[in-house]
């Protein structure tokens, strides 16, 4: 969970500009404690998913198969997952509550991404009917089928035409079987796979070792000031 | 999740660049609805200096017209009066001078005679109290009534008929609604709305007051009267001016006392001021010297502080060291007093029987051993009390009455023993020597046989026997002996005796004197 602090730019400002040492040192812990994160994270990044071969990286340009020359869906690659997987210690742009996110883990890969979301929102893929008045008609069936008014049905209705409704369901509850999403919060939005469980396996030494280098930082900063101007403490 | 894929943010700090242009937005705003209060309270100060002017002005119109109808009339003396008068008759009715005035006027016009519109006027504000008409109405009614027209009167509804009023002269009207209404004036003045009246009335004297000032500066300021009306436009723009200054003032003493450590040479305090220019930092260069210099003063300054407080603390133990050594010494002196051998004697002394004025007065002596002031001046008072009780005691055994002494007469009877002693002896020598009584002549004494065994020694030589006699009786006094003579030698036996007696009794006396128990007993 992020936590705010005040005034960190202003301290980052000044450690650049009055003592870069300090500032490198500072960074260098930060560094070090958030490479931490990111490396159990990309431990938990599988070489292959089972039951997803199709979705498998085979070195071909992926081309969208609905919207022309589009982007397709990105395919695994668990290489570029992993060089993904990273952290910044820059400045993100602020975001529409106002926050500028400081040093910040990162999944950068659009494969990645979908690896660590997927089924956050809809835990059994998205459901053959979009209307919430068929969802509440249908039963869950296994792969293939479902039960709609007590009738087992194989095909999408009307309102979502796919020649594969239970394709959702298919992909998601085959990374499930990978990997389990983790939280490292509250809400659904605090859950992933990848950076989020390695940040919940974690277990908060990685903000803690940022919050000591900080201080450290300005500690020793404060001191250095002081002994310059001839004020020692 | 950004752009840039998922994130999970580590630290992060609220960015509040728009809020603070939204804030800065709101506070413009602000500040325009501030400017735009000040401008109302510019145009209702400037409109009431208008009216104040008008109302004096009007004011003082009536008042120079009242003066000249009674000047007019030949009562140049009423003009001061009447003027007190109707001043007077505002503040108690609430009735309001500028009603008065015509009123009165309408009054003297009719009766030629200010006093006598005087007691009209104040039978009018009577009646139209109790009426309920108006003052206007009641006045013109009076004064038809002075020229003999009394219909008017009966308009009013002051009780009379047709018949009545027209039989009626002035002296009997006037007499009737005196009577009739007499203090309805004072009655309706008391009342609530009487008050409000009088406070509106006081009011209305003020805002005149305030005119009359306003065209004296105006006076001062433009001379021509004429001028007001343009210049009193020019007057309102720089009364403006004045009010906008005077907010600008009073902004800038609240942020001078809002921000104590901000000087008014200071960026950010001008920024503070005018909220549409932000403070930019950049702009301001930092003296490093003058920094360093106000901190090493706080730094003397709390050096100071600290060693004066230590000051104070160290003399506090100091003086709580003298006071628990003078605790000890006192302790000290209590225990060693038990000691004191003059203190240990007065306590045995004490112990023993002693007499009331005794035990105090050895009390005393420990009191003044141990300086003891209190108990000293105490007992002192005390044992002053129990002397004077005492010396009441020895006076009254002075007026006892004198003890008699047994020892009393005793010479006497002694001399009277020895007389008889002597007369026996003489009696007995006379009876072996018939011749008793007459003196011894020739008898060999002690001092021929001295000069005997003497004589031829070295301290005698050359002298006879008889010669060493008479120099070893001259040398002893006649000690021992008489001296051989050839003349008859006379014995005063009387006489020995008498120096006998007197020997003893000094030999007493004087035993008494020396302090012998047994010669002293009998005197005591």
């Amino acid at each position: 969970m992020p936590v705010e602090v005040k005034g960190i730019v202003e301290v980052q400002k000044a450690l650049k500009k009055f003592a870069p040492d300090l500032y490198k040192e500072m960074n260098k812990e930060i560094r070090s404690a958030m490479r931490e994160v990111v490396n159990e994270a990309r431990t938990n990044v599988p070489n292959q998913i089972q039951g997803l071969s199709g979705w498998q990286d085979q070195g071909k340009e992926v081309v969208s198969r609905t919207a022309g020359k589009a982007r397709g869906f990105p395919k695994y690659n668990p290489d570029v997952i992993r060089k993904g997987l990273t952290y910044s210690l820059g400045r993100s742009r602020r975001n529409n509550s106002g926050f500028v996110n400081v040093y910040r883990l990162l999944n950068r890969s659009a494969a990645g991404a979908i690896y660590e979301t997927a089924g956050r929102k809809n835990p059994d893929g998205r459901a053959p009917v979009q209307s919430t008045y068929y969802q509440n008609q249908i039963t869950q069936g296994t792969e293939g089928y479902y039960f709609y008014k007590g009738k087992k049905i194989a095909r999408a209705t009307r309102n979502y035409n796919s020649n594969n409704p239970f394709a959702g369901y298919h992909f998601v509850n085959s990374i499930d079987d990978e990997a389990r999403l983790e939280s490292i919060g509250r809400g659904r939005k605090n859950k992933g796979r990848l950076l989020y469980a390695a940040f919940a396996k974690d277990q908060g030494k990685v903000t803690k070792a940022t919050f000591k280098a900080i201080d450290t930082a300005i500690l020793k900063f404060n001191s250095s000031t002081k002994r310059r101007l001839g004020l020692a403490a | 999740m950004s752009a840039s894929g998922i994130e999970i943010p580590i630290v992060s700090t609220y960015k509040d660049k728009g809020v603070k242009a939204a804030n800065k937005s709101l506070n413009i705003l602000t500040k325009s609805a501030k400017t735009l209060g000040i401008a109302l309270g510019a145009y209702q100060t400037l409109k009431f200096g208008k009216s104040s002017i008008k109302a004096f002005a009007d004011d003082t119109k009536a008042a120079n017209q009242l003066s000249k109808t009674l000047q007019n009339l030949g009562q140049n003396y009423a003009v001061l009066s009447t003027a007190g008068f109707i001043q007077n008759l505002q503040n108690t009715t609430g009735v309001l001078d500028d009603q008065l005035r015509p009123a009165f006027t309408t009054l003297v016009n009719a009766t030629l005679d200010a006093k006598k519109a005087q007691d009209l006027l104040s039978i009018a504000l009577d009646t139209s109290a109790g009426t309920g008409a108006n003052l206007q109405s009641v006045t013109d009614a009076l004064s038809k009534a002075v020229l003999g027209e009394n219909t008017a009167l009966g308009k009013l509804g002051i009780g009379l008929t047709k018949a009545e009023i027209k039989t009626m002269d002035l002296d009997k009207i006037t007499k009737y609604l005196s009577n009739r209404f007499q203090g309805q004036a004072k009655i309706a003045a008391e009342s609530f709305a009487g008050k409000m009246d009088i406070l509106r009335a006081k009011t209305e004297d003020a805002k005149e007051m305030i005119g009359k000032e306003l065209v004296g500066a105006l006076d001062a300021a433009f001379g021509d009267p004429e001028k007001y009306g343009s210049s009193i436009d020019t007057l309102a723009s720089k009364i403006s001016g004045l009010i906008k200054g005077f907010s600008k003032f009073i902004l800038i003493t609240k942020t001078g006392l809002q921000n104590p450590t901000l000087s008014p040479d200071d960026p950010r305090f001008e920024s503070k001021l005018n909220l549409a220019v932000p403070f930019n930092p950049v702009s301001r260069t930092m003296d490093v010297k003058a920094y360093k210099e106000q901190l090493k003063l706080q730094a003397e300054a709390k050096k100071l502080a600290a060693s004066r407080l230590a000051a104070i603390a160290k003399e506090k133990a100091l003086v709580a060291q003298q006071r628990k050594l003078e605790e000890d010494r006192k302790k000290l002196e209590k225990i060693s007093s038990l000691f004191d051998i003059e203190q240990i004697q007065i306590y045995a002394a004490l112990q023993g029987k002693v007499t009331e004025q005794e035990k105090l007065r050895l009390s005393l002596q420990l009191a003044l051993i141990q300086q003891n002031a209190n108990e000293a001046a105490k007992l002192a008072t005390e044992l002053v009390k129990s002397q004077l009780q005492t010396t009441n005691l020895a006076e009254a055994i002075a007026k006892l009455p004198k003890a008699l002494y047994p020892f009393e007469g005793w010479s006497k009877d002694i001399d009277i023993l020895l007389q008889q002693i002597m007369l026996m002896m003489k009696l007995l020598s006379q009876m072996q020597n018939p011749l008793a009584g007459k003196p011894v002549v020739g008898t060999p004494s002690y001092y021929t046989d001295l000069a005997q065994t003497l004589v031829g020694r070295d301290a005698y030589a050359g002298m006879s026997v008889a010669e060493i006699a008479r120099e070893r009786y001259r040398e002893s006094g006649g000690l021992y002996g008489g001296m051989e003579t050839r003349a008859t030698t006379v014995i005063n036996v009387n006489g020995a005796t008498e120096g006998l007696l007197s020997e003893l009794r000094n030999g007493l006396i004087n035993s008494s004197a020396s302090g012998s128990f047994s010669s002293i007993n009998p005197f005591r």
